[in-house]
């Protein structure tokens, strides 16, 4: 809740400073905001640039969350033995968490630069949840629109609220 | 100094494989790092590993915990002879 008054607290003095900025000073605030965002990286092994990518998009998609902190599940791209044990560690911590079942109020985001692989982990964590065990949960999927409805599906007998953010 | 997380951790997980210490867990909300076991990376990297993998830059230096160089790298010797012999 913190977050979110600090957020709310924010977005009210940017609202105020705006409306008594000229066009001129408007368009300066908008080019150094654009300064500051992390772009998509073009290396798909890049994997600080995308953690940072995913994560920038993560924080501008968490409407609704009540939780103080989102769990971001980033998913290795690639077939190599570390990415492999990095994603088998990565299914088997969220297959505890879809069997526990989550408090209302949290926010589960799940990303990665691989938008397929992305959505093989989650529809196998998801697989056999218990319904109703995600009410009042938003899941958000950082992916391609190929891969939506699956997720989509995949989540849905959990009652969580699904949220698309494409990459 | 050992580090700290701030409460703007999204849980990625990126920094907990990263330490060298496994100082690194999820806490009650977010992940914490024991200072105990925080030896700032010294003895096994030359900066703060966790600090570098970070995607949102939330790991400062905990000013509840000074400690100098030496002191650090007394903590690394330490936690090494404490290791189980493999
Ligand atoms: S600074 Fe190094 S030892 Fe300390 S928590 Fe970070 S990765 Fe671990
Ligand atoms: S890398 Fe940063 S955001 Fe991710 S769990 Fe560690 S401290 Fe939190």
């Amino acid at each position: 809740m913190r977050k979110f008054a600090l957020l709310a607290a924010v977005a009210l003095a940017a609202a105020l400073t705006l409306s008594a900025c000229s066009k001129h000073e408007d368009e300066q605030q908008a080019a150094s905001a654009q300064a500051a965002q992390v772009t998509r990286p073009a290396d798909k092994n890049d994997t600080e640039g995308w953690n940072k990518y995913l994560v920038q998009l993560l924080q501008k998609n968490l409407q609704g969350m009540s939780a103080s902190q989102p769990y971001a599940y980033l998913v290795t791209p690639g077939d190599t033995d570390e990415a492999k044990a990095q994603n088998d560690r990565q299914l088997s911590t969220v297959q505890d968490t879809v069997a526990r079942g989550v408090l209302p109020g949290n926010l589960l985001a799940f990303a990665g630069p691989d938008s397929a692989k992305t959505a093989d982990l989650v529809v196998t964590a998801f697989t056999g949840a218990k319904a109703g065990s995600f009410k009042d949960v938003i899941v958000l999927f950082i992916g391609d629109q190929a891969d939506q409805q699956r997720v989509e599906e995949a989540i849905k007998p959990t009652g969580a609220t699904f949220r698309f953010v494409q990459m | 100094m050992s580090l700290k997380i701030l409460d703007t951790c999204v849980n990625c997980d990126v920094c907990e494989p990263a330490c060298p210490n496994k100082a690194i867990s999820l806490g009650e909300q977010f992940y914490v790092i024991d200072p105990a076991l925080c030896t700032e990376c010294v003895g096994h990297h030359d900066e703060p590993q966790c600090m570098v993998v970070c995607p949102v830059e939330c790991i400062i230096t905990d000013p509840e915990h000074i400690e100098s160089h030496d002191q650090l790298d007394l903590k690394y010797r330490q936690l090494m002879a404490m290791e189980p012999a493999a």
